[in-house]
């Protein structure tokens, strides 16, 4: 037998011992390479992946914008706003399914009537009535002059007046008589004792045609009238109508300072992004607050074109609550 | 007597070493790779978002020109790519007329710009961030 191989031999059993060791040691060492480099691409992958999100949140929200820009521009130029998906590089036409793109609410989901519903105080506002016969020969003041408008285009939601109250600074006065878009009664006291401020009147008892705003209609001509003739002093009147899908939408008017008074619509806009890391799509909504005539008020804003065409503003501006699930 | 390794347990733990070794030199390379990138994504889309509020805070659909589009055809302005200060990256501005009207200044026309903001990294040209929005004409941001 050669010599190297019987040394070999006498010593097998110590040998495999370590070898032993040695392998279990390797094993050890494997596994916790093999963890760490697992460990090491789940966090890279996480790290990408909230990369991507937040990358695509932001755009979410400029796209968003983008809407809210759009609704204004087809306000202004007078063919009123349309609830649709838009594709962001055409918005003159529908976006595929993997395109980035903005969609401007329907009223069932997300929209309310209110939002629509373009109440305006910075036309002629008048409040004076010095005489009439109406309930005794006693002096009433009316509110005329504000005006409502429902401003989406064409094919869009009629919005429906279900109820209304109004408020003011001081005094006890009450509410006598609405007239909607004209000069007739649609609703009156008939006690001649005045609803008291700031409590919904139903309009009920109206004929639902007569307090309804079909698409592109504008009343420009509505008034309350009160119980005393006391009410061109007041520092302020407010009107809020209540729609039949219970949102309501506030008019205020302001009589020292006609900055004060509002003509604002609401538009929601949602920003949807489909690319990015992983193919996750993912959505911010917004909601602003868009007023017309912003610079000018009186005969300069109480007619259609006007309010389409003087200056306006975002005078608010926020994100709503409702981000991806 | 002391032994040290064979020549076969030597090759397989050098082959072992070599494949792990291999393995883990890409994993940890793609991994600073991918970190890099995130912070270029990360650091690229603030920048971009702080380019798009200082647009927005201009509040002014023509008198600046960094909302310029060309009169009358409404076509696209590129502006740069412009470095910012203090880090290497850079911003293209891209303005043009989406639809309507976008030159003439009376209240009666009517007109929506598209702004977009890509930023890359100065050098390499690479897209790190993109954002695109609208601005309207005659609305100013703030009551």
């Amino acid at each position: 037998m050669h010599p190297r191989r019987a040394f070999c031999r006498t010593t097998l059993v110590r040998r495999q011992s370590r070898c032993g060791w040695l392998l279990v040691g390797l094993i050890v060492l494997v596994s916790a390479v093999i963890l760490a480099l697992a460990g090491i691409t789940f966090f890279l992958t996480e790290h990408l992946t909230v990369t991507s999100l937040r990358q695509n949140q932001t755009k979410a929200i400029y796209l968003a914008q983008a809407g809210i820009m759009q609704a204004i521009y087809d306000f202004r130029r007078g063919t009123g706003i349309t609830l649709r998906s838009y594709k962001v590089d055409d918005p003159t036409t529908t976006p595929g399914a993997n395109d980035d793109q903005f969609i401007l609410q329907p009223i069932l989901s997300g929209n309310t009537q209110a939002d629509l519903l373009l109440m305006s105080t910075r036309g002629n506002i008048t409040v004076p009535f010095p005489q009439s016969n109406f309930c005794g020969a006693i002096s009433r003041d009316r509110f005329q002059g504000w005006t409502v408008r429902n401003v989406q285009a064409s094919g869009g939601t009629s919005l429906v007046v279900a109820s209304f109250k109004v408020n003011w600074d001081v005094g006890t006065e009450g509410i006598l008589r609405l007239d909607l878009n004209g000069t007739s009664v649609d609703w009156q006291d008939a006690t001649c004792a005045g609803f008291p401020k700031d409590t919904a009147i139903s309009l009920a008892s109206v004929p639902v045609a007569n307090r309804t705003l079909n698409p592109g209609t504008r009343w420009p001509t509505n008034r309350v009238w009160f119980t005393s003739a006391a009410m061109d002093s007041k520092a302020w009147i407010d009107i809020t109508f209540i729609m039949s899908d219970g949102f309501s939408k506030t008019v205020h008017w302001d009589s020292t300072n006609a900055a004060n008074s509002t003509a604002d619509l609401t538009v929601k806009s949602v920003g949807e992004v489909h690319a990015g890391f992983f193919p996750f799509v993912l959505w911010r909504r917004v909601s602003a607050r868009y007023r017309v005539c912003a610079t000018v008020s009186g005969s300069q804003c109480n007619a259609t074109s006007e309010e389409e065409t003087q200056p306006g503003a975002l005078v608010a501006y926020q994100e709503l609550t409702a981000l991806t699930p | 007597m002391k032994h040290g390794l064979t020549l076969v347990e030597l090759i397989i733990t050098i082959t072992l070493a070599a494949i792990l070794g291999t393995a883990a030199g890409l994993l940890f390379s793609e991994h600073i790779t991918g970190a890099m990138r995130a912070r270029d994504s990360t650091v690229g889309m603030n920048l971009a978002r702080g380019e798009m509020e200082r647009l927005d805070s201009l509040n002014n659909f023509f008198a600046t020109p960094d909302l310029n589009v060309l009169c009358p055809s409404g076509a696209e302005v590129v502006t740069g790519p412009t470095a910012f200060s203090g880090y290497p990256y850079s911003y293209t501005r891209r303005v043009r007329c989406l639809e309507g009207d976008c030159c003439a200044a009376g209240t009666n026309s009517q007109g929506v710009k598209r702004v977009q903001v890509t930023v890359t990294k100065t050098g390499s040209g690479e897209t790190v961030a993109t954002l695109v929005t609208y601005r309207t004409k005659h609305v100013a941001f703030g009551s």
